[in-house]
């Protein structure tokens, strides 16, 4: 399995084994590493939109409600320290991690609702 | 306030005369790739689609169409050549070959034809649509309430109806997999080029509106990958019937209301005044769509069996779920709020008019389904009124035809109905895919008006007589006069 450290000031998103992840910072919450793929179709969730009164992620394709509880169970191991993090991703311990900085719109406060169910 | 043209006299060009329309549409049709064929099927050429543009010169398209005469062969003829004209704005290439269709790729797209195409589209898009305008009247004080109240009550009853005619008479057919195969033909015109007429409205700037629609555009062509794509999908449905699957092979068998329904949205997609009422159309079409495809798949495996691939009609029973409720809550809706509820009669037409277009088509369909299936019966008629022609009873107008083996009549249909007599030589009545009946020398037919129907000489020579004889019907009551 890939042991992964990087600076998460830089750093909030990546892919490694054909998987997306993405750093969900909730306020006053510990940043989770989560998967970016929605269970759905596979929406991109990092743009998305936050609906934390819900405690929900909306899926930008369909508008599909993924619970945060769900996304906290399923995010990777991750420990995050001021200036670096390291994260143990699934697959093959040679797998390379691609890791980007990305514009974000899963922050909070979730400035617009998506109507969908 | 309307636009006026600023007068620059003379005219270049007058694009309200209809005579250089009418030279337009003869020049269209004179290129190779437009003639008849000698085959039913195009295999694997999207290019060539016959026009039968030799009856050009006798069509007249002065007058709007009447919803009477939908099914006439004016329209018909109308109908091919407007889905040929819109083709001609997408890639259309195909699987293999190319080299040998390099001379027909070019010609299809070539500056002559779109020239051409484009005096010809709007004179065709009047003649074929304007009796919508007669058809569906808006009034009264609309608003953004009223018309959520109206949409939602039309998606409630079609959870509570799932009743689907045609499917019905697919699997009441006597021949159930040829009624399905032709219903898989209709569809195939339009799905093998899945969401093409939708990425019309893509291009642009308008605003949030336009990512909306592109989200399920990104739905429609499988998230980029190609074995999801839809036409994909839809591929192997044909595929499953035992069809061919490139664009148009089965060109000859389209029916004109399928036609029709297809050139609808290549219409509203391709002249950017009717965008709201194209999505009136399409949350009306992703919306009957969820319940259609359900009774689609039953019918499939109802008819080829339990195995067959029918996830392109599970895939929209689940997606246009989705496609529904996104075009109206985020197309339809934040459309009203930025440009006003002054947009509601466009998109409550486009709504009423695909919903009328899709009646009609499900009705040609069964039709057609009963046209196949009483053949012999009509057949049966023949003797009959024969004789009534041959006494001298009947007097109807006549042409007689000698044609050599293997000689194809392109399907093409009549405004009245005809009887088909032959007099030497044998030939074999088509009335869809793979599917005749054998007429042989003194045999023949009743040709009913409207329905599709073409031919093929299956002896050294045939001598064949039509006579025009209006309503079948008529000529078999004892009351029938000289009139005719
Ligand atoms: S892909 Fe996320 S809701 Fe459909
Ligand atoms: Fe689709
Ligand atoms: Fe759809
Ligand atoms: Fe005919």
């Amino acid at each position: 399995m890939p042991v992964f450290g990087f600076d998460p000031r830089s750093v909030n998103y990546m892919e490694a084994d054909g998987n997306r992840y993405f750093l969900l910072s909730l306020e006053g919450k510990a940043p989770l590493l989560v998967r970016d793929e929605c269970p759905h179709r596979g929406g991109p969730l990092h743009l998305g939109q936050l609906d934390v009164a819900a405690e929900e992620l909306h899926c930008p394709w369909h508008c599909q409600r993924i619970a945060l509880r769900h996304l906290r169970r399923s995010a990777m191991p991750l420990i995050v320290r001021r200036d670096s993090a390291v994260v143990v991703l699934p697959g093959a311990g040679d797998v390379p991690v691609r890791a980007q900085r990305r514009v974000l719109l899963a922050v909070p406060p979730a400035q617009q609702r998506c109507e969908g169910n | 306030m309307k636009h006026s043209p600023v007068k620059s006299s003379p005219p270049a060009i007058d694009l309200e005369d209809y005579n250089l329309f009418r030279r337009c549409l003869i020049q269209y049709g004179e290129s190779e790739l437009f003639t008849d064929t000698e085959e039913w099927l195009s295999h694997d050429n999207p290019y060539r689609r016959t026009l039968r543009p030799h009856v050009f010169k006798h069509l007249d398209y002065s007058r709007p169409l009447r919803r009477e005469d939908l099914l006439t062969y004016n329209s018909l003829s109308a109908n091919r050549t407007l889905l040929t004209i819109y083709e001609q704005d997408f890639v259309l290439l195909p699987d293999r070959d190319f080299e040998a269709k390099q001379t027909d790729f070019k010609e299809f797209y070539s500056n002559r034809s779109i020239a051409l195409g484009a005096v010809v589209r709007p004179w065709l898009e009047r003649y074929l649509f304007s009796f919508l305008d007669k058809e569906i009247s808006i009034t009264g004080g609309w608003t953004a309430d009223t018309l959520k109240a109206y949409f939602q009550d039309f998606a409630d009853s079609l959870r509570r109806s799932a009743s689907n005619k045609a499917m019905e008479a697919i699997l009441a057919s006597s021949n159930r997999e040829h009624a399905a195969r032709t219903f898989l033909i209709q569809l195939a015109g339009d799905f093998l080029l899945e969401a093409s007429a939708m990425g019309r409205n893509i291009l642009g700037h308008y605003g949030p509106l336009q990512s909306e629609l592109f989200k399920i555009v990104i739905d429609e062509y499988g998230y980029g990958v190609h074995e999801t794509k839809h036409s994909t999908l839809f591929r192997k449905v044909l595929s499953a019937g035992g069809l061919a699957q490139t664009p148009h092979a089965y060109w000859q068998f389209y029916l004109t209301s399928s036609l029709l329904v297809n050139n609808y949205y290549n219409w509203l997609g391709r002249d950017h005044t009717k965008f709201f009422r194209y999505l009136g159309a399409i949350f009306q079409a992703e919306t009957t769509f969820i319940h259609s495809c359900a009774r689609m798949a039953e019918m499939m495996r109802a008819v080829f069996g339990r195995e067959v691939d029918v996830r392109y009609f599970t895939e929209h029973v689940h997606i246009d779920h989705h496609h529904s409720r996104m075009v109206f809550e985020k197309l339809i809706a934040p459309a009203l709020a930025t440009h006003g509820e002054g947009i509601i009669p466009e998109i409550l037409r486009g709504f009423e008019e695909a919903a009328l277009l899709g009646q009609l088509a499900e009705q040609d369909f069964c039709d057609q389904v009963s046209w196949s299936d009483d053949n012999q019966a009509l057949k049966a008629l023949h003797p009959p009124i024969h004789a009534k022609i041959l006494s001298g009873e009947l007097q109807p107008s006549r042409q007689q035809f000698i044609e050599p083996r293997g000689e194809l009549s392109v399907t093409h249909v009549h405004d009245g109905d005809e009887l088909c007599h032959i007099n030497s030589g044998v030939m074999h009545f088509v009335t869809g895919h793979e599917r005749h009946t054998v007429l042989n020398a003194g045999e023949g037919i009743v040709i009913r008006r409207n329905r599709l129907h073409g031919a093929i000489i299956d002896s050294e020579q045939c001598t064949y007589t039509i006579h025009s004889i209006g309503d079948h019907r008529k000529c078999l009551s004892s009351a029938s006069t000289h009139a005719l």
